[in-house]
Parts: structure tokens; C-alpha cells; sequence
């Protein structure tokens, strides 16, 4: 399969939100004292996701456990009340695509096209997505802008991320990964991580996927700046912050 | 919206866990239902706590509980807000009931204060007496909070988790009868972002579709609520 070439993905600062953090547009709510390099959207879905019926927050020692059923309008909409935004932003607009199927991944990508604003896609790969699976929904990808795959930190050392740059993928995102906690009245939930105590998992995921020949977000478990620092020295590209920016900053 | 820093002057222990006093600079003063986002600072702490007055309104701010264990007075808060909408108490009202449901009644506490201070009479159905509570608030037992259907024209309730598909059995109404005066309900979800992520954890199912309790909220019309 023979791939159009890319704009070039470039950052004026490598300290960048995660997705998820910071909602569908800039807003001015960036309260760290570094320069932000650009701006990545929550995650957005082709059709509307409402509120998982069993969302919940369950904390433990070193972060928590966040349950929300990825709660967005779907990307029409998202369109429709953010495009604007994106167009007037100073900063660059990554737009975060949620899909399980190529079919989906192509439509929505076709939607981003003519957009103002927008210089990068990121593809987030479902949970229990992988291997060839995965790859045809990046390969679906097809766009002139820099597409940015992000997978949870934990596949890191998957063979099949060696294949990506073969793709056309301009970065790898090794986001916070899942887990599971009892919530209070006893029952399992599975939900996506926050917290410093993922950071020794992150710092350990940067060095693994760096064989993957691509330019590496880290983005989870990172509080304090000498967490990011320490990420970018290990040959991260940036670093993308997650629950430090709703909690506070702190130097 | 900038960061504040302001210090946990006094920690108390309470029937809901731990309480305490901020101070607060002067420019920082949360509405009754409002809240402020705070952290310890030093402590490493992965999420904000979401600080509800619990007092009226000044330099030093009662703090409803709970607050997390390892706090200790003296401790230096970052703290942002005012954020949510908070209760909105008519000018006119006369009869006030405040109605904890499933929860104390502390972050009810701040209407009182507003509305004796507008001349109204006000009930508290709760089985909790809360430290400080005015002298001229009237307790009443919660099981008798239907009987404020005849007497109040102001509901304020303070919906713990589980609470939301409850309360109007809890206050007497029949299937598909309205509250005949205006209400509002403080809704109590998990708040991780304090606004700024649209996350949905703290989504609260409203009239006019999903609405996110940690900017929107938490406090309702009762009759924009939908269970």
C-alpha cells in the first residue's frame, strides 16, 4: 500500500495535554509555567457516546481509577460547536479519533480534512486491540496531516508497534493504561488510570518503544517537572500531562 | 483562572469525617452549593478535593467533610474556584427546608445562614445537629420531611450517591406530582477534573440531556432533574 505523503509534525514546545484532559478546545486552562506545544482533544467517537450507567472514580494509593464510557457528542457535532475554536486557536489543534473499525477511522478522518486548525490526528487503539487488528485501522488513516498513534503504555513492547512507522505514523503516544478496582459496594470496574504511580511505568515504556523508530509522547503518570524532564532525556519527544492539570501545579 | 494558596487553619473530626476552617483571601468567597478544588501542597496527592462551604460566608470558610485523612492543620492548600452553580435562595422566601438525604447536613448550612439573614423561618430535617447550627434553625426529624410539602416555599435538599432516583418519595410526592414551590438539590457525584476536563464521570441526567455536575452543577432545579 503506497502512502501520500505527510505534513511534518512539529511542536513548539514538548509539553502538550493528554487527551482526555482538557476537553474539546483550548480554553486558557493550562496551569503549568511552561509553554504548551499544542492542544490534543478528548477522545471523539463517530457517533455519540452518553456516560457509562456504572461511571465512577475510584482512588488509590498513586493515582485512580477513572470509569466514564468516554463520554462524547460524536465527531459531527464536535464539529459543529468546536471547528470554530480550532480555526481561531494559537495553539496547534491535535484531534483525538476513537473508532473500532477502519470504515470508521476513514470517514472521520475524511470529516477532519478541510478543517482549519487542525495539524494532527491521533489515533487512539481500542482496548484489547492489537497486533494486525490495530495495524488496519492506522493503515484506514489516510490523510496528508501527521498522524500520532496512541496505544496504552503496557504494549509498548509489542512487536507489531515496530510496524508503525512503516505506516506513516509521525508519533507514538504511550498512554496510561487500564485496570480494574472493586467500587463500593464490591463490584469489579474496569477503567483507564491516572496518577504518579504510573510514572516508573512510563519511564520504562519510553525506553522500551524507543526500537520503534518513532518520535515518543509520554503521556501518563507524569506530576512534576522533573517527571517530564527525566521523560525527555530518556528520548521521549514530549510529554503529555494528564491528571496534574486538574489537580493543580506545583513548584 | 488563577492559583490560590491559603492555609487549613483548624481540622476538626466530625460524624462524616474530618472538617475543617481555610483561610481565605479576600477575593475567594464560594456560594452556598459552590466549591472550591484544592490540594495539600508537598503531599503528592494524585486528585483535587472538591471543598464545600459549610458555614457562612467570610475569611474563615467552614469546610463540610470529608476531607482526606492525611491532612493536618497548618497545611498549606492550592486551591481555584469558586467553580459549579451554587444554590440561587429567592429573595422572597419565608420558609425555608433544608433536607439532607443519605449525607449530613453541612453543605446545607451556608442557605440557612443566607436565608435567616432575609428573615425566613428555616427547618433542617435531619437526625444530625451540626456544630454551630444558628439557634433559630428548627430541627425537625427526617421522616417528617413531607410535612414541609404544606409549610415551606423553598426546598433545598443535599443528594448523596443512590439519592437522585429517591427524593420524592423521600418528600412525600405521589408519581408524577410536582414540587409545588421552587426546590433545588446539590447532587453528590465524583468530581475529578473541576471543570476543565468535560470527563463525564460527574454526568447528572437532566431535562435538557446529560449535564456535567462539576461546572453545571452540582446544584439542580429539582425540576430539571431526571432520575
Amino acid at each position: 500500500m503506497a502512502f501520500a505523503a505527510r505534513e511534518e509534525l512539529t511542536l513548539g514546545s514538548p509539553w502538550i495535554n493528554a487527551a482526555g484532559s482538557l476537553g474539546f478546545a483550548p480554553g486558557g486552562d493550562w496551569p503549568v509555567p511552561i509553554p504548551q506545544g499544542a492542544f490534543v482533544t478528548n477522545p471523539i467517537s463517530l457517533r455519540t457516546r452518553a456516560p457509562a450507567e456504572d461511571r465512577t472514580l475510584i482512588e488509590y494509593p498513586g493515582g485512580f481509577l477513572l470509569h466514564t464510557g468516554v463520554v462524547n457528542p460524536g465527531l459531527g457535532e464536535v464539529i459543529k460547536r468546536y471547528a470554530s475554536r480550532w480555526a481561531r486557536s494559537m495553539l496547534p489543534v491535535w484531534v483525538h479519533l476513537l473508532a473500532d473499525s477502519p470504515e470508521d477511522v476513514l470517514q472521520m478522518v475524511q470529516e477532519l480534512e478541510s478543517l482549519e486548525g487542525v495539524t494532527a490526528i491521533v489515533l487512539g487503539v481500542p482496548p484489547r486491540t492489537y497486533g494486525e487488528q490495530a495495524l488496519s485501522l492506522v493503515a484506514a488513516a489516510g490523510s496528508e496531516r501527521p498522524l500520532v498513534v496512541e496505544v496504552p503504555l503496557t504494549a509498548a513492547g509489542d512487536g507489531w508497534i515496530g510496524r508503525l512507522a512503516n505506516l506513516g505514523v509521525a508519533a507514538l503516544s504511550l498512554a496510561a493504561p487500564r485496570g480494574a478496582l472493586p467500587n463500593a459496594g464490591g463490584e469489579i470496574i474496569g477503567g483507564h488510570l491516572v496518577g504518579p504511580g504510573l510514572f516508573p511505568q512510563v519511564l520504562a515504556a519510553v525506553r522500551l518503544a524507543r526500537r520503534a523508530r518513532l518520535p515518543l509522547i509520554a503521556s501518563a503518570g507524569v506530576y512534576t517537572r522533573e517527571q517530564g524532564e527525566a521523560l525527555l532525556q530518556a528520548g521521549a519527544w514530549a510529554v503529555a500531562l494528564d491528571g496534574v492539570l486538574w489537580r493543580g501545579w506545583e513548584e | 483562572m488563577p492559583k490560590i494558596a491559603c492555609e487549613l487553619v483548624e481540622l476538626r473530626l466530625g460524624i462524616d469525617g474530618l472538617e475543617g476552617t481555610l483561610a481565605l483571601p479576600a477575593n475567594i468567597r464560594p456560594q452556598p452549593g459552590q466549591y472550591l478544588f484544592g490540594f495539600a501542597l508537598g503531599q503528592s496527592e494524585a486528585l483535587a478535593v472538591a471543598l464545600f462551604p459549610a458555614g457562612p460566608s467570610g475569611e474563615l470558610m467552614r469546610v463540610a467533610p470529608p476531607l482526606p485523612s492525611s491532612w493536618a492543620a497548618g497545611m498549606q492548600l492550592q486551591i481555584r474556584g469558586p467553580l459549579g452553580s451554587g444554590f440561587r435562595l429567592p429573595p422572597g422566601a419565608r420558609r425555608v427546608a433544608l433536607a439532607p438525604l443519605g449525607c449530613g447536613p453541612e453543605r446545607l448550612l451556608p442557605l440557612a445562614y443566607l436565608a435567616l439573614a432575609q428573615d425566613a423561618a428555616v427547618a433542617l430535617f435531619s437526625s444530625a445537629i451540626p456544630d454551630g447550627l444558628p439557634s433559630a434553625v428548627e430541627i425537625i426529624p427526617p421522616e417528617q420531611l413531607p410535612d414541609a410539602l404544606d409549610w415551606a416555599d423553598y426546598l433545598a435538599l443535599d443528594l448523596a450517591q443512590g439519592w437522585l432516583a429517591r427524593w420524592q418519595s423521600a418528600a412525600g410526592l405521589r408519581e408524577g406530582q410536582k414540587l409545588p414551590f421552587f426546590g433545588q438539590a446539590l447532587v453528590r457525584v465524583p468530581v475529578a477534573c473541576g471543570g476543565l476536563g468535560e470527563c463525564g464521570v460527574c454526568a447528572v441526567r437532566t431535562r435538557s440531556g446529560w449535564s456535567l455536575a462539576c461546572k453545571d452543577g452540582p446544584v439542580y432545579d429539582l425540576a430539571e432533574l431526571e432520575r
